[in-house]
């Protein structure tokens, strides 16, 4: 396969030579051993170079730090949990009507209700704005790969989306939904501020 | 043929691949794993749950494992595009989210019974696809400005 990616016209100065692909870019292929030394070149890129038979990777992908060396799956069990979190949110707004039917006496008034419709709706924005924040944190790069933070971010929107997916079947009432609010989205949206200080503040690194 | 022992990446100037990019990919394929699951079991709940007519939900599970193939070849495409700095398996992938988000609107507005659930993750693939087309077309102008040797 190699051959198909040389060209033939490249100079053969040790310093200068440059390789022309068969699309034009800098596709430098691997070599096997030669007659007079055997030089190993990679690809360009490692991804590609891990598909290959021919090719050993020669560092971890693009996505991972050096620090960290391998391939982990807190980042995407970070990302699936929260976006399950902000599903049941967002399922919650449009769904509130039976739970703040819960939260009243059986005879009620439009105005209890638009009341604590209001304080409802209150919440579930302070939990969306947290989310932003938290999404923030982690898609430039200023948590995501710190291990601490992922494991308190998972935890928490792990249960928080039991918790309302209860919240929502079982129609609870409404103050119980401060307390899930205080441990799963307010923790770990804390805890995500004290990192942004950290790496932006304190210079210190995100990981 | 030899060739230097040095020469491993793309110099400083020409290393033009996007990394929210391929943040992007790699986010999407795991949600799009997410996705297609829920979506099986979505809908086993609604032809068990629903009165469905039974051409619907044929119809509606056979575009489900279309729109796996098509979001399969797209992400690939993107990221080999990407990284490789190739501007062909990118164009592939710009072609490929027309479809993508037609599939998705589709299982967002047209499909026989949309349940709550499915409009917030349609809604968030509607997301993915409308960004990474957007970074997309910017990574290739960027490709574009590369120097041909």
């Amino acid at each position: 396969m190699e051959n198909v990616l040389l060209s033939r016209g490249f100079p053969r100065t040790r310093q200068h030579a440059r390789v022309r692909g068969y699309q034009g870019n800098w596709a430098v292929p691997e070599l096997a051993e030669r007659r007079s030394s055997s030089r190993f070149v990679r690809l360009l890129v490692d991804l590609r170079e891990s598909q290959s038979l021919n090719f050993q990777p020669q560092r971890p992908p693009l996505l991972f730090p050096r620090a960290m060396g391998r391939v982990s799956g807190l980042v995407p069990s970070r990302f699936l949990t929260l976006l399950a979190h902000l599903v049941v949110v967002i399922t919650l707004f449009w769904s509130r009507d039976s739970n703040i039917q819960a939260c009243l006496p059986l005879r009620f008034t439009p105005e209890e209700y638009d009341k604590q419709d209001i304080q409802l709706v209150a919440a579930l924005s302070v939990t969306l704005g947290l989310f932003a924040v938290e999404l923030a944190g982690f898609l430039s790069g200023v948590s995501m790969f710190n291990s601490t933070q992922s494991l308190i971010s998972i935890g928490a929107h792990c249960s928080a989306s039991v918790a309302l997916s209860f919240f929502i079947f079982e129609r609870w009432e409404c103050t119980t939904y401060w307390y899930i609010f205080v441990f799963c989205s307010a923790l770990p949206a804390v805890t995500e501020m004290t990192l942004f200080v950290t790496v932006f503040g304190l210079k210190k690194k995100p990981f | 043929t030899q060739f230097p022992r040095g020469l491993k990446m793309a110099p400083r100037g020409k290393r033009l691949s996007s990394t929210p990019l391929e943040i992007l990919f790699f986010l999407n394929a795991w949600y799009n794993a997410t996705y297609f699951l829920l979506e099986l079991f979505i809908f086993l709940y609604k032809g068990v749950l629903l009165p469905y007519p039974t051409a619907n939900l044929v119809l509606d599970v056979v575009m489900l494992l279309l729109y796996l193939g098509i979001e399969v070849i797209r992400l690939f495409f993107g990221t080999k595009g990407n990284l490789c700095q190739r501007k062909m398996p990118l164009s592939i992938s710009v072609a490929l989210t027309f479809p993508s988000a037609m599939m998705a609107s589709y299982y967002l507005l047209l499909q026989t019974y949309v349940l709550r659930l499915e409009a917030i993750m349609n809604g968030i693939l509607l997301f993915f696809c409308g960004s990474e087309l957007l970074l997309e077309v910017l990574t290739l102008a960027a490709f574009s400005s590369m120097d041909r040797i």
